[in-house]
């Protein structure tokens, strides 16, 4: 009784004195410092803001569930619930942390030579499996060899083939591992911390890790039925390194609600702690709600529009730029996203430290719009727009920018897609919307920016931008390797084919109950990490 | 009789035959497959070429369609597109969950539905009648996923006193969690009383208005006794057809109200299925949905001709 008071006590006092987004600020700040340290020591440090955490109890979190695509294989999970269990059950060598940065994680150090051609990677020392086996350099070669093998379809395999063959991959000592890659590639890191690249035992397979997953992250798998819930419980061994947090909860029971409003009800019912990913309206609904909290994270995903430079008429410069010009970026964040969302200038990735914040916000000016139009031979232009409510505030920007168009005298008519099969049609059309989750510039640029990319919406062929991207992957030196990726970056936000007007925050709504979660501006929930989460009893 | 009941029975069996023919062709026409779905947005050529190599998708319809159906008649649904597991090892805990639903919405629903048919129509235009009229003409006009999100939000929500939905864990014996089934069997009452009441109480005024009844009611017997010995077993045919009319809209009922309270069913797996381009889990679930309704019907076919003498002699 008398600790319950206690805990009760100094938070409330607290709710008077801060204010939320000066918790979130120190939390980051503290989460940083552990991320950095890995050391359980710091951990108490980073949280003496909050009242001191507390261990125990069963955490239930409801997420996007798959049905019966969930699975429990890092290699093959594609849904929101298959993230969370295997951020949970597994460690990649880097993880992404707080502020989406690259944290070591299982690699103790990962160290290029001169022209990043060949990483040495010293691991974590003492690191043992759930099932109390040793981790060692063997199973950083199996894992990375599994994933190799286009048998296993390991999602990994698009981003670690143009990377790394197999036959680059030598082991030093148990403790050291040496990868050879195909070219130089300073950035490695980047590509390692993708959520799929995880480590597992040596011999494992592809239904041994679906069935029974044995990994070395912060929970053990206990048991779970696809599609709809999944019980782990905390690792004995297990305290706070790298991107995780200590594990304060005994168990974790992620549930798979894949309605918002469903998940929103479990909350309200109080059959969920955190229902992840509530969206705008119903964070407003939990705001209002005394037993609730909202959290809402500034993050790096978006919906944009994409225009093809290889079609007309946004094959000209001028009617790209003008596109850009038209847009009334600020109304669109207010009307669509109550204005819970960060402005965005035609980039991807400001959480990078790569990104190039140096360039002035493009404005919206129709006037300058029009004139651009008219020079190109293009006043009046008059176009149709597949759309569709696939994604987030699709249909909605979508109809505002149909809107808004017509003040640069352009005449917009919209076609609506339904939402399955809007990926099956899009990137047949000259221009279109798109929604990508939060990646690093260089992921970007790989999957979207490089000729033969497997997402290159818009077309866009540059050599003189794919030069500067691999000179930048060649360069060791992080300050001249950042000059060439703005310099790249630049060359995008002048004759690019997006507009990226800005990214929706992601709202996660919780019981006030919960502490200590942090947003991740990768994906909801703190990039569905809960090892920093405790529960006051 | 046995003749009858044998010719029906190759109907039946002829009727699934066509309904997983038109399942396979309907999925066929929806845009994607199952590789699609599983890789979604993430899907490049390459993984997607995988993908349909493996599950085998790149064989012609008709060669896809043979081997299920060689496989489904000697009793192997196949295996669920996106994870390779048996279907039926993935469907049989769902089977048991909706089977339970079922069940216990009937055995509340024909005492009920039963109980307030008849009473509507002994005192057909009288206050009661009336209120039940209204009460269920109200009910049917509402779609269930309506009426199953207030329920859900009135008891789950408002006054909190059930889970809004019914996240039931498969490692638990069901017994244990029976409170899990409680809204969605409310939902499915609330909406299959109302039908059933509606239909009992119009084939007993048909059978109240019938001669011989008025002839009984001339000769001075008392209601009662005319409702027991004269009215009820004449409407005991129709009424069975009733209830399997019922158990047919069951089956699909149930995949909407599963859905609003994602009750781990048939309803949810065939949902998450079709979403998924799992055919095999597809088929295997409109087939057993199309064999209980072709059965509840079946049944009630051969009640109606044990307790009516007349049909039984038409043979």
């Amino acid at each position: 009784m008398s600790d319950r008071s206690s805990n009760k006590e100094p938070q409330s006092s607290f709710d008077h004195v801060l204010t939320r987004s000066d918790l979130v600020r120190r939390a980051l700040a503290g989460g940083t410092a552990l991320s950095l340290g890995g050391l359980a020591g710091l951990a108490d440090e980073a949280w003496a803001a909050t009242p001191k955490p507390t261990r125990g109890g069963q955490l239930r979190v409801g997420a996007v569930g798959g049905g019966s695509k969930e699975s429990l294989d890092p290699n093959v999970g594609f849904n929101e619930s298959d993230v969370m269990r295997h951020r949970a059950l597994f460690e990649g060598l880097v993880e992404f942390g707080k502020k989406g940065r690259i944290v070591n994680q299982l690699a103790r150090e990962i160290a290029p030579n001169g022209d990043a051609s060949v990483w040495t990677i010293r691991l974590r020392p003492g690191v043992v499996f759930h099932d109390g086996k040793p981790f060692t350099a063997d199973d950083v070669i199996y894992s990375l060899k599994y994933m190799l093998d286009p048998t296993n379809k390991s999602a990994s395999l698009t981003l670690l083939q143009p990377v790394l063959d197999p036959s680059g991959i030598e082991r030093v000592d148990s403790g050291t591992v040496r990868l050879r890659l195909k070219q130089s590639n300073s950035l490695l890191p980047q590509v390692l911390a993708e959520r799929t690249m995880k480590m597992f035992p040596s011999g494992a397979t592809g239904r041994a890790l679906d069935s029974n997953p044995v990994g070395t992250g912060p929970f053990k798998f206990q048991s779970w039925t696809r599609g709809e819930r999944s019980l782990f419980v905390r690792n004995g061994n297990w305290s706070a390194r790298g991107a995780f947090g200590p594990a304060y909860v005994n168990e974790l029971l992620v549930l798979s609600i894949t309605e918002a409003t469903s998940r929103f009800n479990a909350l309200l019912g109080g059959q969920l702690d955190i229902a992840a990913d509530v969206g705008a309206s119903l964070g407003r609904v939990a705001q209002r709600n005394s037993r609730l909290r909202v959290l809402s994270t500034p993050s790096a995903s978006f919906t944009a529009f994409y225009m093809a430079l290889n079609a007309a008429p946004f094959n000209d410069v001028r009617v790209r730029q003008a596109f850009r010009l038209m847009i009334d970026r600020p109304q669109i964040i207010k009307s669509v996203l109550a204005g819970r969302g960060k402005l965005g200038n035609d980039l991807s990735s400001w959480f990078d430290p790569n990104y190039a914040s140096d360039l002035p916000q493009r404005p919206h000016d129709p006037e300058k719009a029009k004139a651009l139009l008219k020079r190109a031979g293009r006043a009046g232009l008059h176009l149709s727009l597949a759309t569709s409510d696939a994604a987030q505030a699709m249909l909605e920007s979508a109809t505002l920018f149909k809107e808004q168009a017509k003040t640069a005298g352009v005449r917009i008519d919209l076609q609506k897609v339904a939402s399955d099969q809007y990926y099956n049609v899009y990137p047949r059309t000259p221009w279109g919307q798109t929604n990508w989750g939060g990646r690093p510039f260089a992921s970007m640029v790989s999957y979207a920016f490089l000729e033969g990319a497997s997402f290159n919406e818009t077309h866009w062929v540059r050599p003189k931008f794919t030069k500067l991207f691999l000179t930048a992957l060649r360069t060791s030196n992080a300050a001249k390797r950042k000059a060439l990726l703005v310099d790249a970056q630049h060359l995008l936000w002048d004759d690019g084919g997006y507009i990226i007007w800005g990214f929706p925050n992601t709202i996660d709504a919780m019981t006030k109950k919960v502490k200590g979660l942090v947003g991740s501006p990768l994906r909801p929930c703190n990039f569905y990490d809960v090892s920093s989460v405790y529960l006051l009893k | 009789m046995l003749r009858r009941i044998l010719a029906r029975l190759a109907v039946a069996c002829a009727t699934l035959f066509a309904v997983s023919a038109l399942v396979f062709l309907g999925t066929e026409a929806l845009p994607g497959d199952a590789a699609t779905a599983t890789l979604g947005r993430e899907a490049t050529p390459e993984l997607l070429a995988q993908y349909r190599a493996q599950l085998g998708l790149n064989k012609p319809l008709l060669e896809r369609y043979q081997s299920w159906l060689r496989g489904f008649l000697r009793g192997d649904l196949g295996k669920s597109a996106p994870n390779g597991e048996p279907v039926w090892k993935l469907i049989s805990d769902k089977a048991r969950n909706t089977a339970a639903l079922a069940i216990a919405t009937l055995i509340l629903l024909l005492p009920l539905a039963l109980a307030l048919g008849i009473l509507s129509a002994l005192w057909r235009d009288r206050m009661f009648d009336h209120t039940i009229a209204i009460t269920t003409l109200v009910l049917i006009s509402s779609p269930e996923f309506v009426v199953g999100t207030l329920i859900a939000i009135a008891l789950g929500v408002w006054l909190n006193i059930l889970p809004p939905l019914s996240l039931i864990d498969a490692n638990q014996p069901l017994t244990s969690q029976l409170q899990a089934l409680v809204l969605p069997v409310l939902t499915l009452l609330a909406i299959s009383v109302a039908q059933m009441t509606r239909m009992v109480r119009a084939i007993l005024l048909d059978v109240l208005r019938s001669d011989f009844v008025q002839v009984a009611t001339l000769k001075g017997a008392s209601k009662w006794r005319i409702l027991a010995h004269h009215a009820l077993p004449n409407a005991a045919g129709p009424v069975l057809q009733v209830i399997a009319f019922t158990v047919g809209w069951l089956v699909g009922g149930i995949v909407i109200v599963e859905n609003v309270f994602q009750f781990p069913g048939l309803g949810v797996a065939v949902t998450n299925a079709v979403l998924g381009g799992d055919l095999p889990t597809v088929e295997a679930v409109t087939m057993l949905m199309t064999a209980v309704y072709l059965g509840a019907t079946l049944v009630a076919d051969i009640g109606a001709i044990l307790i009516d003498p007349r049909l039984r002699r038409r043979t």
